[in-house]
């Protein structure tokens, strides 16, 4: 008896956790897993746990608190098993399919709190009412005070927590999938539940029918991901360590999206090496290459945030590259190297599985240009890639001359995102910014030039010569209104210390839906 | 009849010498054209707000202009602008329906949230209150 108290106590704690860290890659594919996301699943199952105990404690007064508890565990069972294939209808139901990234932005935060209720809350409850429920069973079982059971109980729980969250992170996800992670939990509780229930226990067995919803969404629950965008064609998927990506295809391009990529990608891929053209804004770095002189000499490029290398691809047949490229999920590495490759060169290395601000720490450079576009899910830009600190190591690692630029979505020059790095890039270094609003997309080019001045829109040296495939881009670039000069100096608005870099990418998109 | 000028205009922005483009639509003496090569060049630029904008404001001066209401639909419908629609169309009303669907959603988040926030709230009030014996 105790030891299957403790097993339940242990099993239950460990589940809760596999859930709690679970459920945040379940919503991602609709909502990202932003901190405000994550705010709103961990707030909701908190809520949910405290509700639980209670609850717990005035079931535990029952004539038969173990049975009670084997019903919460085949219950908590049928939840955990049919949650992954509950995820896509009510998550379409609260954010319908098909919306812009930006239009979508206005109901994100709701959805997802709203989704989270509706998804954990119910499940989580059902699993906080065993402590109090096995702490009954346990001293009415053993006598002793109410604390000892109590704390032997919340031993057991917290150490199964422990195990819960190693095993999310390093072996359930990775590994198994979300998928069968949670079938494996649902058959636990069941297998526990079921326990409970024949254990010296007459007349629990018809209770027992309490596990056919678990058992049945075992078998058949599916998670399912968003619907690919009309006309598209999968190509692969994959649930990586730090997001869950695809590669689709659309007329022989070829795009990678990560979490909630709605109409947007984090790396795009075309047959025909060389720049993109349209609008897409790796066309704009190797632009800025061209406002060097040196033209004739390998480019020395270091690229922090090289997804899956569209960057490279549109610099091939333009500029020898040599350098290096970061990219922090190797997974989107594997996909691209497989669906999306570039012409790869001994002289450029490729890292993954490094942060960008740690790998440029170990790199002594000098580049001529540094390209910064690191993104967590698909709107965020990470606060330590976008501080003071992080921009005054990026300009020791500039040689005289040469270029850091910025990728940033923003909608246009006067975005408050904009303004925000901008200011920063120009106090940490102490140097002009030039901000470039790119046609045909939501994106700003952020430009800042060591020891050099940086070219004026519209003179000879910012617009490639007639005929060349950017030159159409420069003249773009060239329109009044199209780029914003931030002036050096001034205080940084984003530090290690204090970033509001998400309440800002919140005012950024909230700007962008209200046009 | 289009002036000379103004096919000149146009003809640089389609080479994508939008500068040039843009100094000579400056230049225009009839307003309704200089608003038309600004929407023009800003549109074949890919500055769509920019263009949508001066698309707007030259429909207040002339509101019939035909080039000025088409490009304002074709605008809305690219930055998917339901307000911005001059007229009906099947990718007119999917645009309004899709709105539609936005406001929908985010209503029944935000009725889900305050459901789910009375329920537990109040199935903790009753859980925690003293059993009486």
């Amino acid at each position: 008896m105790v030891w299957l108290t403790a097993a339940v106590a242990f099993f239950g704690g460990g589940v809760i956790l596999v859930v709690e860290l679970s459920a945040v890659r379940l919503l991602a594919p609709w909502f990202g897993a932003s901190s405000q996301v994550w705010t709103h699943v961990i707030g909701v199952i908190l809520l949910a746990l405290a509700v639980g105990y209670a609850l717990g404690s005035r079931l535990a007064a029952s004539a038969r608190p173990q049975r009670v508890c084997g019903m919460a565990l085949c219950l908590g069972a049928g939840w955990v098993a049919w949650l992954p294939s509950l995820t896509a209808p009510v998550c379409e139901w609260l954010m319908p399919p098909g919306l812009s990234l930006e239009r979508a932005a206005s109901v994100l935060g709701w959805a997802s709190l709203g989704a989270s209720c509706l998804l954990f809350a119910p499940g989580a409850l059902l699993l906080s009412t065993l402590s109090p429920l096995l702490t009954e069973s346990l001293q009415r079982a053993q006598g002793g005070s109410a604390g000892q059971a109590g704390g032997r109980v919340l031993a057991a729980g917290t150490l199964g927590s422990l195990a819960g969250s190693f095993l999310t992170s390093y072996w359930l996800i990775p590994e198994l999938g979300l998928q069968h992670s949670f079938r494996g939990c649902a058959l636990l509780l069941a297998v526990l539940g079921a326990a409970l229930l024949v254990v010296r226990q007459p007349g629990s067995r018809a209770a027992l029918v309490l596990l056919v919803p678990a058992l049945a969404g075992s078998w058949w629950s599916e998670w399912r991901r968003p619907a690919l965008p009309a006309g598209a064609t999968l190509l692969a998927q994959a649930e990586s360590s730090y997001q869950s990506v695809r590669v689709i295809e659309r007329d022989g391009w070829r795009f990678l999206q990560v979490n909630e990529g709605l109409d947007s990608f984090q790396s795009v891929w075309q047959p025909r090496p060389g720049p993109f053209g349209g609008g897409y804004y790796y066309d704009a770095f190797v632009l800025v290459s061209h406002w060097s002189a040196a033209s004739d000499q390998p480019w020395r490029l270091l690229s922090l945030g090289m997804g899956a290398g569209s960057l490279l691809r549109a610099f091939e047949g333009q500029r020898e590259c040599r350098g290096d490229g970061i990219e922090i999920d190797a997974r989107v590495l594997e996909l691209a190297r497989t669906h999306m490759p570039w012409k790869e060169s001994p002289g450029f290395a490729v890292h993954s599985g490094l942060d960008a601000r740690v790998a440029l720490r170990q790199l002594p450079g000098p580049y001529d240009q540094i390209v910064v576009d690191a993104y967590a899910n698909q709107t965020e830009i990470p606060a330590h890639l976008a501080s003071a600190e992080f921009f005054a190591l990026v300009w020791t690692r500039l040689a005289a001359g040469g270029f850091v630029c910025l990728n940033v979505g923003a909608f246009g020059n006067e975005d408050p995102l904009v303004e925000a790095i901008a200011r920063t890039l120009a106090a940490a270094c102490e140097t002009p910014v030039l901000a470039c609003r790119l046609p045909f997309s939501r994106n700003v080019l952020l430009v800042a030039r060591k020891q050099q001045a940086l070219p004026v829109p519209g003179d000879t040296s910012f617009l490639p010569p007639a005929g060349h495939s950017l030159r159409r881009l420069a003249q773009a670039l060239c329109l009044p209104g199209a780029t914003r000069l931030f002036p050096a100096g001034g205080l940084p608005e984003l530090t290690d210390d204090r970033s509001p870099l998400e309440s800002l990418t919140r005012a950024s998109l909230a700007r962008g839906a209200s046009h | 009849m289009q002036s000379s000028e103004f096919q000149a205009a146009l003809a640089l922005a389609r080479e994508g010498e939008f500068r040039a483009a843009d100094e000579r639509a400056q230049t225009l003496a009839d307003p309704l054209e200089r608003v038309q090569a600004q929407v023009y060049l800003r549109h074949h630029a890919g500055d769509l707000e920019g263009a949508l904008g001066t698309c707007r404001e030259g429909l207040l001066e002339y509101p019939l202009d035909a080039y000025l209401l088409a490009t304002r639909q074709e605008l809305a419908l690219a930055l998917a602008r339901p307000q911005e629609l001059v007229s009906d169309g099947r990718e007119a009303e999917q645009l309004r329906h899709s709105a539609a669907l936005l406001e929908q959603g985010q209503l029944r988040a935000k009725s889900v949230v305050l459901v789910s926030a009375i329920l537990l709230v109040g199935l903790l009030l009753w859980a925690a209150r003293p059993r009486t014996p």
